[in-house]
C-alpha cells in the first residue's frame, strides 16, 4: 500500500472508490499512474458484513443531511452509500448493457416538451468493447460463458406469469454474482441479504476486487474518511489539488495532476458548486449551466402480489430475475422509452411498510399474513431529462462541515407518468396471471440509482463532459460517474458506469503519454 | 429505517418502584386466553403514559394490525417503545396524549368496527400517522413476530429457495 506526498501534484486525484472511482483508481494504477484515492466513508472487510438489514444500512448508507423536495423523501432523497466500495456494496447486481438506439435518445425520440433530452456523444460501437471488459471483470453471468443463477421462487412467479403474458425474454438476468467461483471469490450460496453487502463476497463490490488489486501495483493510496470539500485550480483555472477533511476533521490539501469526480450524481455535482471561486463564479465546469440538472433516478415503481401459494421471496439471489420484452422503444405505447421488470425481495417489516405505505385495518392484516404468499418485482425505466430536476446547494442546511447540503428536486415529466403507469399496469396483470388474490402497486423507493447531474455532450454549451468524461471547462478534471449519463436509458447503471471508466481510464493514460495532461 | 430498542429490561430494573406499573386487561370480544393476563402480570412499568392511556395505545396498535394468533405481549412492546420515546421528547409525549385523549377512554373497550370507524377519519393526522409508523416498525422488527410470519432473517434457509411446487407448470 503506497502512502503519497500531499504536495507531489504528479498523482491522480480520484473521489469516491464505487464503482466508478474504484474502478478507475485501479485501471489507472495497472497502468503504472499513481493514484490518491479520497473516501468519505469508512473502510470495512467482509466481517463487518451482518445479514441484518438495519444494522448494515446504518452501516453503509449515506446518513449525512440532504434535502429533498418535490417526489422524492425530504430526509433521504436517495439510498445511496458512504463507505469503501460505495453504493456497489449495496448495489444487487443486476449489469445490463444499453441497448443500441439508447445513445441516441434524442434522434430516436425526437424532440419532447419540457425535457432536455440529447445523444451522447459516445457510441454503441465505441462501447461495445469496454462492456466486454466490465463483464469479465466482474464476472457477469450469461456473458463469457458464465452461466445464469438458479431462478428463485419469486422469479418462478415472475416467469409464469410473464410467459402467460406471452413475454419471451424473461430469465435470472446478468448478474455481477458469481453462478460458480470466479477471480477467486465464491459462488453465490443464496444468504439473500445482497443489498445490505454480500457477506462472502459473491457480488461484485470495489472493496475486495478494484481496491485491493489497485494496492497490491504500489501506485494507489487509499485514504478512508476523507471527505472532500474543495476541489482547488491554479490562476489559469487548471486543477491543482484538493482540500478534504480527514476523520479528526482535520483540513489538508492533496496537490493533484488531474482530479477525477466519482462521488455519485448527488455529491459529484455538490461538490464542483462548492468549488465556485472569483475566475468560476457559477461552480467549476458549469459555463453551460448544466452542473446539477438532468437528475435522473429512473423511473421506478414496485408491486407486490399475494399469490394463491406459498413463495418465500426473500430467499435467493434477490434480484435475479428479468423481463425484458418492455425495455424497447414502441411508439404505439403513448410514451417514449422502455422498462424493465425485475425480481424484488421484502422482509419484514419491510413487506407491509411497502406492500401498501399507509396501510392498516382489518383487512389489510390479513395480507400482511399471507407474507409466506407474497410475490414481488421491481419497474425500472427511462427517465426524461428535465433541467427542473436538479441538484442544487441548500440555502438553509448545513453539513458537519458547516458547507451548505445537496437539496435534491425532483417531479415526474409526463412521459415518466405514462412508462410507469403502462408498467404497473403490465405487471399486475403478469401476477393476475399467475393467479395472484391480490396485488400492489406503489411508487418509487429512494433511489440507489442517482444519474446525469453533469452530463456528456458533443458541444460544450449542452453538457458538462466530453465522450471521455472530461469537463469541457477544465482539461485536467474529470466526472467519473453516472452523473455522465446524458440519458437514463431504462438499464440498471452499474456496468454502464464501470464499461465508461474503463475507457477512461485508457483514455487519461493515452493523454498524460502524448503530454496533454 | 428502524430504530433500535434504546431502552434494555435493565432499565427497566433500575427505575423499579416509583414507576407508574401498566397493568392491562383487554377485553371487548377479544380472544381471552391471549395472555392479557400475563400482560398484566407483567405490570411493566411506563415512564409517561398512565395505565389509562397505554391500554388505549395497546388497544389502537391492535386495531391497526390486528393479528389474533399475536399475543398482547407483542402489543405492549410497541406501547413500551412509544412510552419511551415520548420520555425523551416532551413534544412527542404531548401529541400522543392529546391523540389518545381526543379517542377517548371508552376506544378500547368498543368492538373493533367501531374502533376502524373512530381512526379512519383521523388516519391522516400527525398523531395516528407517528402510532401507526411505531407500530408498523416495532411489531414487524420483532424478530420473534418474523417467525410466526415465516420471515427467515438470517436464519434463511438456503436450500429451500426453489421449492415452489404449486405453479401449473411444475
Amino acid at each position: 500500500m503506497a502512502k503519497f506526498d500531499l504536495h507531489g501534484n504528479s498523482v491522480v486525484v480520484v473521489i469516491g472508490s464505487g464503482a466508478g472511482g474504484g474502478t478507475l483508481s485501479n485501471e489507472l494504477a495497472q497502468k503504472g499512474i499513481r493514484v490518491v484515492c479520497l473516501e468519505a466513508g469508512p473502510r470495512l472487510t467482509l466481517s463487518d458484513v451482518k445479514m441484518d438489514k438495519d444494522e448494515m444500512f446504518l452501516k453503509l448508507s449515506w446518513l449525512d443531511p440532504r434535502v429533498g423536495s418535490a417526489e422524492l423523501d425530504p430526509k433521504l432523497p436517495a439510498w445511496i452509500c458512504k463507505t469503501v466500495g460505495g453504493t456497489t456494496m449495496h448495489w444487487a447486481g443486476i449489469s445490463l448493457r444499453f441497448q443500441p438506439r439508447e445513445w441516441k435518445s434524442l434522434t430516436t425520440y425526437g424532440k419532447l416538451g419540457g425535457a432536455n433530452l440529447l445523444d451522447w456523444p459516445v457510441t454503441h460501437e465505441e462501447m461495445e468493447p469496454y462492456y466486454d471488459r466490465a463483464e469479465k471483470k466482474m464476472g457477469t453471468t450469461g456473458t463469457n460463458n458464465i452461466p445464469r443463477l438458479p431462478g428463485n421462487n419469486n422469479y418462478k412467479v415472475l416467469e409464469y406469469g410473464a410467459k402467460q403474458l406471452g413475454y419471451r425474454e424473461v430469465h435470472t438476468s446478468n448478474m455481477s454474482i458469481n453462478s460458480q467461483p470466479y477471480d477467486g471469490r465464491p459462488a453465490c450460496i443464496r444468504l439473500g441479504f445482497c443489498m445490505s453487502g454480500c457477506a462472502i463476497g459473491a457480488k461484485w463490490s470495489t472493496l475486495y476486487t478494484e481496491v485491493p488489486k489497485a494496492e497490491a501495483t504500489g501506485n494507489f493510496d487509499l485514504r478512508p474518511e476523507c471527505m472532500v470539500i474543495k476541489i482547488n485550480h491554479d490562476a489559469g483555472g487548471k486543477v491543482s489539488g484538493v482540500v478534504y477533511a480527514d476523520r479528526d476533521g482535520t483540513h489538508h490539501e492533496q496537490k493533484a495532476r488531474l482530479v477525477c469526480v466519482a462521488g455519485n450524481a448527488i455529491e459529484t455535482p455538490r461538490l464542483l458548486l462548492l468549488s465556485a471561486s472569483s475566475k468560476f463564479p457559477d461552480g467549476l465546469a458549469n459555463s453551460s449551466g448544466q452542473v446539477g440538472k438532468n437528475y435522473m433516478p429512473h423511473v421506478t415503481g414496485a408491486v407486490f402480489a399475494i399469490m394463491p401459494g406459498e413463495v418465500h421471496l426473500h430467499r435467493g439471489t434477490q434480484m435475479a430475475g428479468i423481463v425484458r420484452d418492455e425495455q424497447y422503444h414502441k411508439p404505439e405505447r403513448a410514451f417514449v422509452g422502455g422498462y424493465l421488470l425485475e425480481t424484488l425481495p421484502a422482509g419484514l417489516p419491510d413487506f407491509p411498510a411497502n406492500a401498501k405505505p399507509g396501510g392498516w385495518g382489518r383487512e389489510y392484516a390479513r395480507d400482511i399474513e399471507a407474507y409466506r404468499n407474497a410475490a414481488g418485482l421491481w419497474i425500472v425505466g427511462e427517465d426524461m431529462p428535465q433541467e427542473q430536476n436538479r441538484v442544487t446547494l441548500d440555502p438553509n442546511v448545513k453539513d458537519q462541515y458547516g458547507l451548505p447540503v445537496a437539496h435534491v428536486h425532483r417531479v415526474d415529466h409526463s412521459n415518466d407518468t405514462a412508462l410507469r403507469q403502462h408498467a404497473w399496469k403490465r405487471a399486475v396483470a403478469l401476477y393476475e396471471a399467475a393467479g395472484a388474490r391480490k396485488v400492489y402497486a406503489r411508487g418509487p423507493f429512494p433511489s440507489g440509482h442517482n444519474l446525469g447531474t453533469c452530463r456528456q455532450s458533443a458541444k460544450p454549451r449542452d453538457g458538462v463532459c466530453n465522450k471521455y468524461g472530461q469537463t469541457h471547462d477544465i482539461k485536467s478534471l474529470f466526472i467519473s460517474d453516472g452523473s455522465q449519463f446524458t440519458t437514463s436509458a431504462a438499464e440498471n447503471p452499474t456496468l454502464t458506469i464501470v464499461a465508461l471508466v474503463i475507457r477512461q481510464a485508457e483514455y487519461i493514460a493515452d493523454q498524460m503519454k502524448k503530454g496533454n495532461l | 429505517m428502524t430504530n433500535k430498542p434504546k431502552v434494555t429490561r435493565r432499565d427497566f430494573l433500575k427505575r423499579g418502584s416509583g414507576s407508574v406499573a401498566l397493568s392491562l386487561f383487554i377485553g371487548g370480544g377479544l380472544a381471552g386466553f391471549r395472555a392479557a393476563a400475563k400482560a398484566a402480570a407483567q405490570a411493566t412499568p411506563l415512564k409517561v403514559f398512565t395505565p389509562q392511556e397505554a391500554r388505549t395505545l395497546l388497544v389502537m396498535a391492535r386495531t391497526l394490525f390486528p393479528h389474533d394468533f399475536l399475543a398482547d405481549d407483542y402489543y405492549l412492546k410497541v406501547v413500551t417503545a412509544i412510552d419511551d420515546k415520548a420520555s425523551s421528547d416532551p413534544k412527542t409525549a404531548s401529541m400522543v396524549r392529546e391523540g389518545l385523549a381526543r379517542l377517548g377512554n371508552k376506544f378500547s373497550l368498543s368492538s373493533e368496527s367501531e374502533r376502524e370507524k373512530r381512526l379512519r377519519p383521523v388516519e391522516k393526522s400527525p398523531f395516528f400517522i407517528f402510532v401507526q409508523g411505531e407500530t408498523l416498525n416495532k411489531l414487524y422488527g420483532n424478530p420473534e413476530v418474523w417467525k410466526i410470519f415465516g420471515y427467515e432473517g438470517s436464519s434463511v434457509d438456503l436450500s429451500s429457495f426453489d421449492d415452489i411446487g404449486w405453479l401449473p407448470n411444475e
